[in-house]
């Protein structure tokens, strides 16, 4: 069943996202350039790295699945190709995430001056918004991390892996 | 993500009334937001619309952070004693979001007042069904809780409705975790056996006397006595013995207005309301309790047919 729910397309990733063969397209460099930038946030303000993970899932998902409105499609079309828009939906996830995920929210007044201003207040909290539509208010999925800490439990009482590897 | 116009209901917000002979009524309203129904324009399904507040908050902190999360949990449980969020709706301005939910008739508070049978007690099998249907979601909660916890999370006290709300959450305890919720249910558990609420507070001090009037004083209490000292509490409280055998007749067949309660019951009802919450039982042991394996079966409740 599950085989089976993966072959579905409402399931399956595009191929066209971060295709290397694409030369219009946003480039797993590109992410991998705000991945670093949404770390030196978190390690600034004492969260958790798993709130970027969190984040980046967000985006990713929301990039690299079918759209559910036109609306939502037109700004993922537009994400895939410009770096600005792919930016601002990245600063638009974490700043959903840490809401999420962290004990302390920060306000988007103070998130758009951490961004360096720009992006105006509105231009996130907007793309929050259609970050949220797109992925149908599903912002609590598990990180490939938090998955493979799952697998591990299961493994542990029945396998001897040192304790240092399991980070 | 469908449009708001799929939906039929009196209040202008939601739009598009063409298809109702009548108003659709305002169900209640939580914390998060107004409950409206409504009606499903393309199945023709009553379904619950709540819409999400948007406080002042919205403008500090974009989409509110308690509806996020709010959002998140309800979207992952899957219990069929939980009501389900079928999906999310925005309407045409950004404060315009609302939750698609399954409609029911009335809630539990509505059932015991108004429903058949709302002038005499529940049938001790009736109490049994509703208790273990609480209880089983309760679990299941907690469960789902458990991949969103924050390990040694700090977190505010003003949870709970007052009347429901633990005795640890009432002395500012931070650091607290499902058992809040297993004292709700015992709370619960009482209020089904008598129809009335249990401890009626009208404020929080008033509501830490009743419970310990019912309950007892915690004496010789290591989690009260450390509770008391980290806070530096200079209250002294009166020493009461517990009222609970006195208030919850074990056994009684007498026009009490309470429902039977067998001594397997009255032993559930201490456990989950237990004032030390590392000794309360938790849902998961509750429905293994004997009072759940033992005596009379369980039947649905009159006002479910």
């Amino acid at each position: 069943a599950m085989i089976k729910r993966e072959l579905t397309t409402k399931y399956s990733c595009f191929d066209a996202y971060l295709n290397p063969s694409d030369p219009n397209m946003i480039t797993a460099g590109d992410r991998m350039k705000l991945v670093d930038w949404c770390y030196d946030i978190v390690d600034h303000c004492n969260f958790s790295r798993e709130t970027v993970a969190s984040a980046m899932e967000m985006t990713d998902r929301f990039l690299g699945m079918p759209s559910t409105s036109v609306h939502t499609a037109r700004v993922s079309d537009e994400a895939l190709v410009d770096p600005s828009k792919f930016q601002l939906l990245t600063i638009a996830a974490l700043y959903t995430s840490i809401k999420i995920s962290e004990k302390v929210a920060i306000s988007s007044e103070l998130f758009a001056e951490m961004c360096s201003h720009v992006y105006t207040v509105e231009e996130i909290e907007g793309m929050e918004r259609i970050l949220l539509i797109g992925l149908s208010w599903r912002c609590h999925a598990p990180t490939a991390h938090q998955v493979g800490m799952s697998i591990l439990s299961l493994l542990l009482p029945y396998v001897d892996i040192p304790e240092e590897t399991w980070g | 993500m469908p449009k708001a116009d799929r939906w039929s209901s009196d209040e202008e917000e939601i739009v598009l009334l063409s298809l109702l002979p009548k108003p659709i009524s305002h169900l209640d309203e939580g914390t998060y937001g107004v409950v409206w129904k409504a009606r499903d324009n393309a199945t023709q399904e009553i379904v619950a619309i709540k819409q999400i507040k948007f406080d002042s908050d919205m403008t500090k902190e974009g989409f509110p952070i308690s509806a996020l999360r709010e959002i998140g949990v309800l979207l992952s449980l899957s219990h069929e004693s939980i009501v389900s969020v079928r999906e999310m709706v925005v309407g045409s301005t950004p404060d315009k979001v609302f939750m698609v939910m399954d409609c029911f008739e009335m809630d539990l508070q509505a059932a015991m007042k108004k429903g058949p049978g709302a002038s005499t007690p529940f049938a001790q099998s009736e109490v049994k069904y509703m208790m273990r249907q609480i209880l089983s979601a309760m679990a299941h909660v907690t469960s789902i809780a458990r991949k969103y916890e924050h390990p040694a999370r700090n977190m505010t006290q003003m949870v709970v409705t007052l009347w429901y709300r633990a005795p640890e959450l009432l002395f500012s305890e931070s650091c607290y975790g499902p058992e809040i919720d297993t004292w709700s249910i015992g709370c619960i558990f009482g209020e089904l056996l008598i129809k009335e609420a249990i401890l009626k507070g009208t404020g929080e001090l008033d509501q830490i006397q009743k419970i310990f009037k019912l309950l007892g004083t915690p004496t010789d209490d290591e989690y009260w006595e450390q509770l008391w000292s980290k806070q530096g509490s200079t209250f002294k409280w009166k020493n009461n013995d517990s009222d609970l055998a006195r208030t919850f007749a074990v056994n009684s067949f007498s026009a009490t207005g309470q429902s039977y309660l067998s001594p397997d019951g009255f032993d559930l009802l201490s456990r989950l309301l237990s004032l030390n919450p590392k000794k309360r039982i938790t849902a998961e042991d509750a429905l293994r309790h004997s009072y759940f394996s033992c005596g009379v079966t369980e039947q649905v409740p009159m006002f479910y047919v």
